[in-house]
This record gives structure tokens, C-alpha cells and sequence, in this order.
């Protein structure tokens, strides 16, 4: 009984993570080391391509779509789906970047780029105000169509704003800080840790204590599982779900500020197209499945960072072009939400059997 | 257990005799990175076939990529990749010239030689800018070779690439600056861009409705490799013939059919080939210290002559090739092969 | 007790002509259609003559499309992998001709059907065996279909160019029989056909019934788990079609050039009134889904000719508009229709 109970949590989908991030790690490393020993035959200098400090250094890229998995997960654990997310995210960017010229003219500079980025969050939050809106009151469409559709009304805001330039403010102290959030960098313990991790790691705490710890997220997976019953069980499922979508849009508008500061403090109408699907990969992954009711949110960190090694291992050490890397995502998507359902059924096949066995016994 | 070890031995040995034997050239031990637009985009696999023939003279490695969906961000974590992975000189065509500044200048702050290509990067974030020809030059000779088909007058449109494409958005301002400028241009009445996205399906959409709205249209100037045989197609589907007529940058294998078809007397295009030859010269130089980006100082190329670095609009460095070639009903079939 | 079904038949004869309506969803949608074809008219002098027919060319590819797509909405499922799959069986088909190995049109048809059906097929056998949600699947073959387009070690290729086509291939889609192309005739047999095939056919009905409950198709003897990969079966086999419809329609493909495509098919089933959830919408509401799809389509361009940037923008917000206005129009259907039943 005590094995059995072993294997079962050996089963459990974040364990299957780590041991999946465990051998990633090792195939990489071990490629690079031999890598390294084909440079040093040809007699060029060596790089250590793959390491944990050049790791650490380098999730920026994989870090600026785990904001916005962060709230696709609470969407998924409700069963609904935000596609629109990458939209809202570059709309968020582009009204900070809009307003953030007039306020810079009337205050100071520091108080301008706080404004601006408090606009920069209320945007998020009234693009998934307006999802949620849509979701709750017309339940016919399921939540795909329907921020299908939101996401063409955002992006055509954003070109509505911006037109076809890049948005750049330049020589501007204030506004240049915005690099340091996806830059800057603390040193914990003689490694420099980036702050972007940091603030993620924050964020996911919240989320955890929100999800797992709360009446809220008992709440919200109870509405995953079965929104009649949950609405029968008393809980108000439509300003709920609504609340859920609004967090959401502010997890994306959180990324947006990040991407500004990625791409050298510039700002364009079609940033982050295309991120929604990274973020729906990385909450899946996490054990969020899209039928709803189920989830964690140790499964979605480990997730990104599980992305972020294959992603940069496959691109430097075994150098595949992008588009190869996406052929991965793509595969890992799929293989992680068939893989749960297989062992479902293994053990049940198992379970059977053994009650078999015992009926012809008896 | 023995025979391993001797095969190994064999193979190290072997392996150190063939960098003996070609540690003469220039290159050698050079990793060069290559960045572009967009993976999968024909122009520039033509561009990296002009690194292959470098490199096969200079004897350096490379290693080339794009993004998928031609994003900003995209380059980004590909430029990170290959400075994780210890290249010496970084050769990228820029989808967004201010986007990338910062993660260029960390590669410079690590020794790396960044020049952009086709595309610039800003000025505060490269080395050196290598581009085809001058953008005024581009511009101004796609509108002389149209006007002088429609015999300076009638309506004139252009169809464009994105809508936030740096390169083609220069052009056109060139383009609309001399149509402002020239007295010649006086009877040419110009209609304004329309937008096809480097998409063949919007490129042609566009197209379409742009002839349903002005049906006595004349001249088409197409700035984009991707977009020119959509408008060529969809000028030959609306039985437009002769009627239109365009001219833009194009793959000379992509429209040859339409040029020999009529649709176009001229198109033009630098050879990318020779673009990114080039390129490949000046960063081995670079990063072997021969050569030093500076105002009036001059390289050597074989097959080049007076290539000199002038200072740009920008406020950065630039060196033009200077070389654009048209390809018309009788020349564009020597080109199929190479573009 | 006899005396109260005589008393509502009455009634409902009374109101043959509402319920008529009631019942056939897509009258509404057709006089929808015909107010925005009216509308765009008037706003664009002379629209509708000059082009009609460019309506009905741009409209086949999405509606052979949206014809697949129906099947697989009505077993409750949705595939968004339509717009990859439509270019990764033009690219290989296309490199078959550019590489002198297909000559014939059927050939390339063949491919290009082949290719789609295996990828639904795919899909479908991990949706039913693996019990994975759809949109998972079909987004994760999004990714897989992109990336294998451009790699050397499987298609060799950046894009196939007019250059790459036989002559008589790149005539054929967009010749004309009576004054018309033969790429509308596709489409409408497409359409015809899917048409009878779920009417009138076993294995049609079935998707029907497993779509409206699944349980209960189950009990009939319905082999619902094989119903649902041939659903996916037939939209994959059609998005191969289109593949090859696009290709002789554009002369060329590339990787993500009907990116987003997808969008509108689904667009156009929604406007045409098939449910998402499965086991309601008619062939007919999905042609006139997407013949208003590519009004729009055709229309913005003529109205914000010089506002590029608004396109989208419009499109988005009309298409949004039109499927809202659709579910309310549902609604007071619905609303009528029960209180006629009294209840």
C-alpha cells in the first residue's frame, strides 16, 4: 500500500515536470559538453554554451508570456479560453506609450511613466472587463469565438493608435527605466538573479495562495467542473468568471510593460502577436487542461521554465532554427495533454483487471 | 575497448591535420551570425547563399535563423542565442531599427561586431550598415521607370509591404518627395499606398479593390519582393494588360512569367546574393581588426570596386554597393537561376 | 388531451409564416445578407454589378472550408488548424509539380486532399483515443503544420512561385464555363454535396446525433469515437482542397500565407448560424455565412480606401457585430417560439 501510494505521487504531473526538466538539462548539457570537445579538437576557443548562470541570464526572452499563463490559467481552470490575450497585451503597451507623451509634458517625468503605466494596467483590465462581459452574457458562443473576435477589435485599436510607426521616446531617463524591468538583474547570494524571474515568482506566489489556499479558488475550480452545479452550490458563477477575465487582462497588460522593456523601450501595433498560443502551451503544460476543474500553479512555473530550457537548449546547443523550436512546442503541447489521459486509462485498465482478478476469486 | 580509442585518436588527429591545412585563410576560426527577417522568405536565403560563397573563400563558419512571423522580439532571443553560442560578428537585417539597440549593444559591450544588412539597426546600436544602394536612389529610380511607362501621366498607387515596414516606408517618402519636387511629374496624378502585409493574399486583395475603385489607374510601384507577383497576378486576372502597368522590387524568378507577360516593362532588384558577399567580407575583416568603420575608410572586395563608408542620414555609418539591376523582358530570364 | 395538440396545431398554422421563419434560421440571415449587399451599394455606386462575381470567387475557398469546419462544429469539436493545414498540402503539392512528379490536375487534387485527410485523421484519433480537448490538438498541429513547411529535410523549399506550375494547372481554377470560374463550381458542388451527405446519409445523421448528445448516440449504436475522426477526416480533406484551390487560384504559396484564415471560417459558420456546441447548423446558413463574410471582405476595402489602418479594425468590429447580432436575433426566436408552444 505504502508503494502504491509512492507510485501515485511519483505520477502526479508536477513530478513528471521535474523529471522532464531533469532529463532536458541533461541531454543539453551533455551535447555541449561534447560540442565543447569538437571546438577544442578543431583548436578554437571553447564556450560553455549551456550552464545554469548563462540559463539564468538568458530566460528573459522565455519569461515575458509567463505573466499572461499566469491568468490564462485561472481561464483555464474555469474551462473557458482567452485567445485574445496577445492583443490585449499590445494594447495595453500601445496606450501607455500614447499617453505617456502628453503626461510627460504636464509632471515630472517619474510621475508621468507611473501614470502611464497605471493606464497601461487599466487598459488590461478593461479589455478583459470587456471579454468577460461578452463570455457571461452570451453563453451561447463559447469563449474562443468570442475573444477570437475581441482580439481583431484590439489589434485594430492598436493600429488605430500608432499606425504603422514604432513609438519611441528618446534620450528619456524616465522612460528608458522601462528596460531595466526586463534587464535589471539582483544579486542573491553571489548570483545575479534577473528581477523579471523575481517579480514572476511573486506573482505566481499570489496566484498560488489565491488558487490553492482561498475559498476563491475552490470557488473557481468548482465552476471548471461544473458551472451548474457551482451556480446551484451558491456561488454568483457570472461576476466570478468576469472578475477571472479582468485578472487576466491585467496579467497581460503586467507582460506588456516587460515586452516594452525587451525591445529597447519602443512600442508597436503588432508586438506580442502570437503569445496567447505561448501562454495557453505554457498553462497546459502546467496540468491546466482547457476542459476546466483542474490545476497548479507549481505545475505552470515549472512549465515556463521547463520552455525556456527547451527552447533556448534546442536553439543554441543544438542550434535548430526557430521555426524547428515552435515544431517542438507544438509536439510537447500535445504529448503533455494525451500523456495524463493514457496513464488515466492505464490505471483504470489496471483497476479492472484487479477487480476482476477478485470477482473470479470470490 | 581499444579499437574505440584508436578510432577516437585517428579522428582527433585527422581532425587537427584538416584545421592545419586550412588555417591559411582569413576567416578561419570566425563564427558568423546571421539574422533576418522572417525564416522562409526566398530573398533571403538568396542573401545567405552569398555568405556561403564568402565563407567557402574566407574559410569562417555561420549559423542562420529568423523568426517565424518577422517579430521584433522574435530576432531578439535569436541574437541572445548566438551570442550565448560565441559568434564574432553578427550580421542582422532588421525588422524594427529601434527594437533591437539594446541587445545589440550587449553584443557589442561583448566583442561582437554588429553590422545590419538590407535592413538598419539604429545607428547607436551597430557598427556599421551595409544597404544595396541609397534610399533615394531606390525610390526615385522605381518612380522615373514607371512615369516613363505611363508617359508621365495618369494615376499612379503604390502597393506596400506592412504599414510599419521601415525600409519601404523610406522609399516612399522619397518617392512622394520627388513626385512633390519634379516638374516632370506634374501630370501624374498620385493616389496614395495601400497596405498588402508582404502577404500574397492581401497583396492581391488590396490589389483588386484598389483597380475596382480607380478602374483608369495606370501604374502600379510594388516596394516588396512578396507582394510583386500578387499584383502581378491579380493585374492579369482583372484582364488589366497593358492598361497597368508596374514596376517594384521583385525575385526575378517569381515574376518573370509577368514581365514576359507584359504586366511589367521593368522591375528592379540589388543582387541579395552580392549583398550579403559583401557583408561577409567586411565582418571577417572587422573582426580581424584589417578594417576599422570609419568615415572615408575603404575596403576590398573582389568582384567590388570604391566601396567607401560615408556617414548616414541617421547619424550612424554606411556603405552602399551602390549596384541595382533591372530585369526587363529580354534580361530577366539570365537572372531566374540566381534570384 | 387531443383536443389541446389540435388547439396548438391551429395555432401554429396561424402562424405558418413565423414559425416558418423560426424554423428555417437562415431567412433572417438572408435578408441580413441582402441589407448589407444593399447597403454597401448604395455607399459604393455601381458595387454590386461590377462585383459580384469576384464575391462568389473570393468566397469559394472559404466556403469549402467552412463546409469542413461545419462537420467538425457539429460533433461538438472545432479545428483551428484549417488555414496551416490549407498550406502545408499546397506546399507539397506544389513542390511534386515544381519537382516534375505530378502533372495532372486530379493528381495534384489527390495530394492535396491525401495530405488534409492524414492530418485530420491525426486529430481526430488523439481528440477520441487520447481524450485531448480540440483546440489543444489542432493548435499544437497549427505548430507542427507551419514548421514543417519550411524545413529543407521534408519539402526542400521557401515558397512555390507561378514559375514552379504547369500551364495548364494555373489556367484551370480560374477558367470559365458559362461565364463562370470553375473554382465557384468546386465550391458549390463541395457545398451540394456536404449538403446531401448529412442529410441524407447514415453516417451524416450520425454526426448529427453524436453532436446534440453524445450519450444517447452512444446507446443507438452510433461508433461516436470513429464519427468524430471522420469529421476531422473530412475537414482536414477539404482544407487540403482548398489548399489546392488557393494554389491555382494565387499561383503561389508560402508559409503563413492564409495565416488567420481560420478566423473567418469559423466566422463564417457562426454567422450562418451553426451552434459550437454541437449538433445544430445547416449547409445552407454556412454558404450564406460566407458569401456575407466576403461582402464585408470586398466591401471595407472600397469604403476606407485611404484609411488602411481602419480595415482590420472595421472588419473585426462588423464581424463581431454580426455574430452578436445573430445570437440575439436566436434569442427572440427562441423567446416566440416558446411562448407559441405556451409554455
Amino acid at each position: 500500500m505504502k508503494a502504491k501510494k509512492a507510485l501515485s505521487r511519483f505520477l502526479r504531473w508536477e513530478t513528471m515536470l521535474i523529471v522532464l526538466l531533469v532529463v532536458l538539462w541533461l541531454v543539453f548539457d551533455a551535447k555541449d559538453a561534447s560540442l565543447q570537445a569538437a571546438r577544442i579538437a578543431k583548436g578554437r576557443r571553447a564556450t560553455d554554451i549551456f550552464n545554469f548562470t548563462n540559463m539564468l541570464n538568458g530566460m528573459g526572452p522565455y519569461l515575458l508570456y509567463s505573466f499572461m499563463a499566469l491568468g490564462m490559467s485561472l481561464i483555464l481552470g474555469m474551462g473557458d479560453i482567452d485567445i485574445s490575450v496577445g492583443a490585449i497585451a499590445a494594447l495595453s503597451a500601445s496606450v501607455m506609450g500614447t499617453v505617456y507623451g502628453p503626461f510627460k509634458k504636464a509632471m515630472s517625468p517619474g510621475l508621468a511613466l507611473a501614470l502611464a503605466l497605471l493606464c497601461c494596467v487599466m487598459t488590461g483590465a478593461a479589455c478583459g472587463f470587456l471579454n468577460g462581459f461578452l463570455v457571461t452574457r452570451f453563453r451561447e458562443l463559447f469563449p474562443m469565438i468570442i475573444t477570437l473576435g475581441t482580439q481583431l477589435f484590439y489589434r485594430g485599436f492598436c493600429y488605430l493608435l500608432l499606425g504603422g510607426d514604432t513609438l519611441q521616446y528618446k534620450d528619456d531617463a524616465a522612460w528608458a527605466g522601462l528596460k531595466k524591468l526586463y534587464s535589471g538583474s539582483v544579486s542573491i547570494g553571489g548570483l545575479s538573479v534577473p528581477t523579471m524571474l523575481i517579480w514572476f515568482l511573486l506573482l505566481a506566489l499570489m496566484f498560488f495562495v489565491f488558487l490553492h489556499l482561498t475559498t476563491g479558488g475552490r470557488r473557481l475550480f468548482a465552476i471548471g467542473t461544473n458551472r451548474v452545479t457551482a451556480r446551484y452550490s451558491g456561488i454568483r458563477v457570472d461576476s466570478f468568471e468576469l472578475c477571472m477575465f479582468v485578472i487576466c487582462g491585467v496579467t497581460a497588460a503586467l507582460s506588456s510593460m516587460f515586452y516594452v522593456g525587451s525591445v529597447s523601450a519602443t512600442v508597436r501595433a503588432d508586438a506580442m502577436t502570437g503569445y496567447e498560443m505561448y501562454a495557453i502551451a505554457v498553462a497546459v503544460l502546467g496540468g491546466f487542461s482547457t476542459g476546466g476543474g483542474k490545476g497548479n500553479i507549481v505545475g505552470v512555473v515549472l512549465s515556463v521554465i521547463i520552455f525556456g530550457v527547451m527552447k533556448k537548449g534546442l536553439g543554441t546547443v543544438f542550434g535548430l532554427p526557430d521555426s524547428t523550436v515552435n515544431l517542438a512546442v507544438g509536439l510537447v503541447l500535445i504529448a503533455s495533454s494525451v500523456l495524463p489521459n493514457l496513464l488515466e486509462d492505464l490505471s483504470n485498465w489496471r483497476r479492472v483487471r484487479r477487480q476482476h482478478a477478485e470477482a473470479k476469486l470470490s | 575497448m581499444k579499437k574505440v580509442l584508436a578510432i577516437v585518436l585517428a579522428l582527433v588527429l585527422a581532425l587537427s591535420l584538416m584545421s592545419i591545412a586550412t588555417a591559411e585563410k582569413a576567416g578561419d576560426g570566425l563564427t558568423i551570425g546571421i539574422v533576418y527577417k522572417q525564416s522562409g522568405n526566398a530573398y533571403f536565403q538568396a542573401g545567405v547563399s552569398g555568405f556561403a560563397k564568402a565563407a567557402e573563400e574566407l574559410g569562417f563558419e555561420f549559423m542562420h535563423d529568423g523568426p517565424e512571423d518577422s517579430s521584433n522580439d522574435g530576432q531578439e532571443r535569436i541574437i541572445r542565442n548566438y551570442i550565448d553560442m560565441g559568434v564574432d560578428v553578427l550580421c542582422i537585417s532588421a525588422n524594427d531599427a529601434a527594437g533591437l539597440v539594446d541587445v545589440c549593444n550587449e553584443a557589442r559591450a561583448k566583442g561582437i561586431v554588429v553590422l545590419s544588412w538590407d535592413a538598419k539597426v539604429d545607428a547607436e546600436g551597430r557598427d556599421l550598415d551595409i544597404e544595396p544602394a541609397s534610399a533615394k536612389a531606390i525610390g526615385v529610380q522605381q518612380l522615373e521607370s514607371i512615369a516613363e511607362t505611363m508617359g508621365y501621366e495618369g494615376q499612379l498607387a503604390i502597393v506596400s509591404a506592412g504599414a510599419t515596414a521601415p525600409n519601404q516606408n523610406l522609399w516612399i517618402s522619397f518617392i512622394e518627395e520627388e513626385l512633390k519636387a519634379n516638374e516632370k511629374y506634374a501630370k501624374v496624378e498620385y493616389l496614395g499606398v495601400v497596405y498588402g502585409d508582404d502577404d500574397y493574399t492581401k497583396s492581391y486583395d488590396v490589389t483588386k479593390s484598389l483597380i475596382d475603385k480607380y478602374p483608369d489607374i495606370k501604374g502600379l510601384i510594388v516596394p516588396t519582393t512578396n507582394g510583386g507577383p500578387a499584383v502581378a497576378k491579380c493585374i492579369m486576372d482583372e484582364g488589366k494588360v497593358g492598361q497597368i502597368k508596374m514596376t517594384g522590387l521583385t525575385l526575378a524568378s517569381d515574376m518573370a512569367e509577368y514581365i514576359k507577360g507584359g504586366v511589367a516593362d521593368a522591375t528592379f532588384l540589388w543582387n541579395p546574393i552580392e549583398l550579403g558577399y559583401v557583408t561577409a567580407y567586411v565582418g571577417v575583416a572587422m573582426a580581424n581588426g584589417e578594417f576599422e568603420a570609419a568615415e572615408g575608410a575603404t575596403i576590398e572586395v573582389p568582384g567590388f570596386e570604391g566601396l567607401e563608408v560615408i556617414p548616414s542620414d541617421d547619424g550612424g555609418l554606411i556603405l552602399y554597393l551602390n549596384k541595382l539591376n533591372p530585369f526587363t523582358p529580354e534580361t530577366v530570364d539570365a537572372w531566374i537561376d540566381i534570384l | 388531451m387531443k383536443r389541446d395538440i389540435s388547439e396548438k396545431t391551429r395555432q401554429k398554422d396561424s402562424f405558418s409564416l413565423l414559425s416558418y421563419v423560426i424554423e428555417h434560421r437562415e431567412i433572417p440571415l438572408l435578408g441580413v445578407l441582402a441589407v448589407l449587399l444593399a447597403g454597401v451599394s448604395i455607399a459604393v455606386p455601381g458595387y454590386f454589378t461590377g462585383n459580384y462575381m469576384n464575391i462568389l470567387k473570393n468566397c469559394s475557398m472559404n466556403l469549402v472550408l467552412a463546409s469542413g469546419m461545419l462537420c467538425v462544429l457539429l460533433i461538438g469539436s472545432i479545428d483551428i488548424s484549417v488555414a496551416a493545414v490549407l498550406e502545408l498540402a499546397a506546399a507539397i503539392a506544389g513542390v511534386l509539380m515544381r519537382d516534375g512528379k505530378i502533372h495532372t490536375m486530379i493528381g495534384m487534387f489527390a495530394v492535396g486532399i491525401g495530405v488534409g485527410a492524414l492530418i485530420g485523421f491525426i486529430n481526430g484519433s488523439i481528440m477520441s483515443f487520447g481524450r485531448v480537448l480540440p483546440i489543444i490538438v489542432t493548435l499544437g498541429m497549427t505548430y507542427l503544420a507551419r514548421a514543417l513547411i519550411p524545413m529543407d529535410f521534408i519539402l526542400g523549399m521557401n515558397k512555390i512561385a507561378r514559375i514552379d506550375l504547369t500551364e495548364y494547372f494555373k489556367e484551370f481554377i480560374l477558367h470559365e464555363y458559362l461565364g463562370i470560374p470553375v473554382i465557384v463550381y468546386i465550391a458549390g458542388a463541395v457545398a451540394i454535396l456536404m449538403g446531401l451527405f448529412l442529410r441524407y446519409t447514415r453516417v451524416g445523421r450520425s454526426i448529427y446525433a453524436t453532436g446534440s448528445n453524445e450519450e444517447a448516440a452512444r446507446m443507438r449504436g452510433v461508433k461516436v469515437k470513429w464519427i468524430k475522426v471522420l469529421a476531422h477526416v473530412i475537414c482536414g480533406a477539404l482544407a487540403g482542397m482548398a489548399g489546392i484551390m488557393r494554389l491555382g487560384y494565387y499561383n503561389a504559396i508560402e508559409k503563413g500565407a492564409a495565416n488567420g484564415q481560420e478566423m473567418y471560417v469559423i466566422a463564417a459558420c457562426v454567422l450562418g448560424g451553426v451552434s459550437v456546441m454541437g449538433g445544430y447548423g445547416k449547409i445552407t446558413g454556412v454558404v450564406i455565412g460566407a458569401l456575407m463574410i466576403a461582402t464585408i471582405d470586398s466591401a471595407i476595402p472600397q469604403l476606407f480606401m485611404n484609411a488602411t489602418m481602419m480595415k482590420e479594425f472595421f472588419k473585426g468590429i462588423l464581424i463581431l457585430a454580426a455574430i452578436l447580432l445573430n445570437v440575439l436575433m436566436q434569442r427572440a426566436a427562441n423567446k416566440r417560439n416558446l411562448k407559441g408552444r405556451d409554455i
